[in-house]
């Protein structure tokens, strides 16, 4: 948890930097800067585990090199059934996941053109996984049904490599990691920075689709 | 333009500066030994650790740690601090490891027995003679240790192992207590752990152990099949077995950590 204040708090000093010493940049680039953004994604945590993504961004803190604003996000992924062993089971199953986040979106434009930006989003949110299926095998004499859920607490970090395109810089694409850093606050030694391969503890890449609203 | 990467590169240090692996030897004293074993003509590293200023005088209990490589930092920890509030007594921890360094492929051989439906190399019964008949007198000759309370911990395929090799060798247990973590209950063709303990029970065989079953409930049908193995061995009401089952919110690779913990409470209350 200390780690994500400190985020937060380099963050916002990253803001008031930047605006005391942007205060006189031209409104002309300032105004080129998106408002509104929606963002749909396909997100990649591991190959046989993936889904998708919504996001709706507000940037109500703008200049030329910055933007900065709060964004929510909808996650969902799913898993269907892999089979790991060689098995007379007959199983059926399907592990779905849906992420809630609030973001805090940090966009630098280095370039001073929208073609090229690069983001850093802390996040926390809300995480449901339900875990559903049915295995049976007749010569162990089994047939049983599951439904398990979880619902979590989440937080961590978004980051994103992306740019508008075209003329009128309506549409945008970007590349995100997302991933959540709760491993550093838990008891667990083996969960860290970055969990690969943990649903629990989501991590992934993905492709973003940005619609510039206004 | 520079005090913005100044301030990103310091927000990337801030973040990246955790690191909650303790060192074995931070935590308490730290030898390592080297066993080329004749069974399974592997050579091991092995990680002996006592969560104290030296190494113990008197007996204590020995707890070994299958995939040593990947959890004896973990095993250290919980020993110490379970140690430490009075939840368990304090421990030798014996970790395995590849001296290869080539642990997470090799250990399949090791820790999976042969069975119908197994294609993978299975040289599990191998294993076990290694831990009997080398790893525990050598370790075991060096430490003074009480030898009624020899546990073992597994996880994934260590959980398979450890709870197949109680089956195995119901009529005379290497461990009394076992802690066994989201096993790889589904192995063989007809999940072979289930037909060695309906054998087990037909042909009138006994359990004499504390034995900890733990599974994350997000690992596709294995914690309904792990509740369902428990059940079964609670119906049948093998005289000398305590038993415990729990279910945790947490994946394959998180399951081990509340199992290990709540695991090792588990066997020790006895």
């Amino acid at each position: 948890m200390y780690s994500a204040i400190k985020l937060f708090g380099i963050s916002a000093l990253l803001c008031a930097l930047s605006f005391r010493s942007n205060a006189q940049q031209s409104d002309s680039l300032k105004s080129r800067q998106p408002v509104w953004t929606a963002e749909l994604s396909y997100n990649l945590p591991e190959f046989y585990n993936h889904g998708f993504g919504l996001h709706a961004g507000y940037y109500p803190v703008r200049n030329s090199w910055l933007r900065f604003g709060p964004g929510i996000q909808a996650n969902y992924f799913f898993t269907p059934y892999k089979q790991w062993f060689i098995s007379n089971n007959k199983e059926k199953s399907l592990i779905s996941e849906l992420h809630l986040n609030l973001l805090a979106n940090l966009e630098f434009v280095p370039f001073r053109k929208n073609s090229f930006f690069i983001g850093i989003s802390p996040y926390i949110g809300y995480e449901w996984i339900n875990n559903k299926g049915r295995v049976s095998n007749e010569l162990n004499g089994f047939d049983l049904k599951y439904n398990y859920n979880v619902h979590l607490f989440d937080w961590g970090t978004r980051f994103k490599l992306g740019g508008y395109i075209g003329k009128k810089q309506k549409y945008g694409l970007a590349g995100h990691f997302q991933m959540s850093n709760r491993g550093i606050a838990d008891d667990d030694p083996r969960t860290g920075f970055v969990n690969i391969g943990l649903s629990d503890y989501k991590a992934f890449v993905g492709l973003t689709f940005i619609y510039r609203i206004k | 333009m520079k005090k913005y990467i100044f301030a990103i590169s310091l927000s990337i240090m801030a973040l990246f500066q955790s690191c909650k692996k303790e060192d074995l030897s931070e935590l308490g004293v730290h030898q390592k030994l080297e066993i080329s074993s004749a069974y399974t003509g592997t050579d091991y590293t092995i990680d002996v650790f006592y969560p104290g200023s030296s190494f113990p005088d008197s007996p204590v209990p020995i707890v070994y740690v299958l995939d040593g490589f990947w959890y004896r930092e973990m095993a250290a920890e919980l020993g110490k601090e379970l140690s430490s509030e009075g939840s368990i007594p304090t421990c030798l921890f014996v970790s395995i490891d590849y001296k290869k360094g080539d642990g997470v492929y090799a250990r399949s051989k090791d820790l999976i027995y042969p069975g119908e439906g197994v294609e993978q190399e299975a040289e599990a019964p191998l294993f076990y003679q290694f831990l009997k008949e080398e790893l525990i007198p050598q370790v075991e000759s060096q430490f003074p240790s009480d030898t009624s309370r020899r546990t073992i911990l597994g996880h994934s395929l260590g959980g398979l192992f450890v709870l197949y090799a109680l089956l195995d060798n119901a009529e005379e247990p290497l461990f009394s207590k076992i802690v066994a973590a989201s096993c790889s209950i589904g192995m063989g063709l007809n999940n072979y752990l289930f037909q060695k303990e309906a054998e087990l029970a037909q042909n009138g065989g006994s359990l004499d152990a504390e034995l900890y079953i733990g599974c994350g409930n997000l690992v596709g049908s294995a914690p309904i099949m792990h509740q369902e193995f428990y059940e079964r061995l609670q119906a049948r009401n093998y005289p000398n077995l305590n038993l415990r089952f729990e279910l945790f919110p947490n994946t394959h690779g998180t399951d081990t950590y509340p199992s290990y913990k709540n695991g090792l409470k588990y066997v020790f209350s006895y």
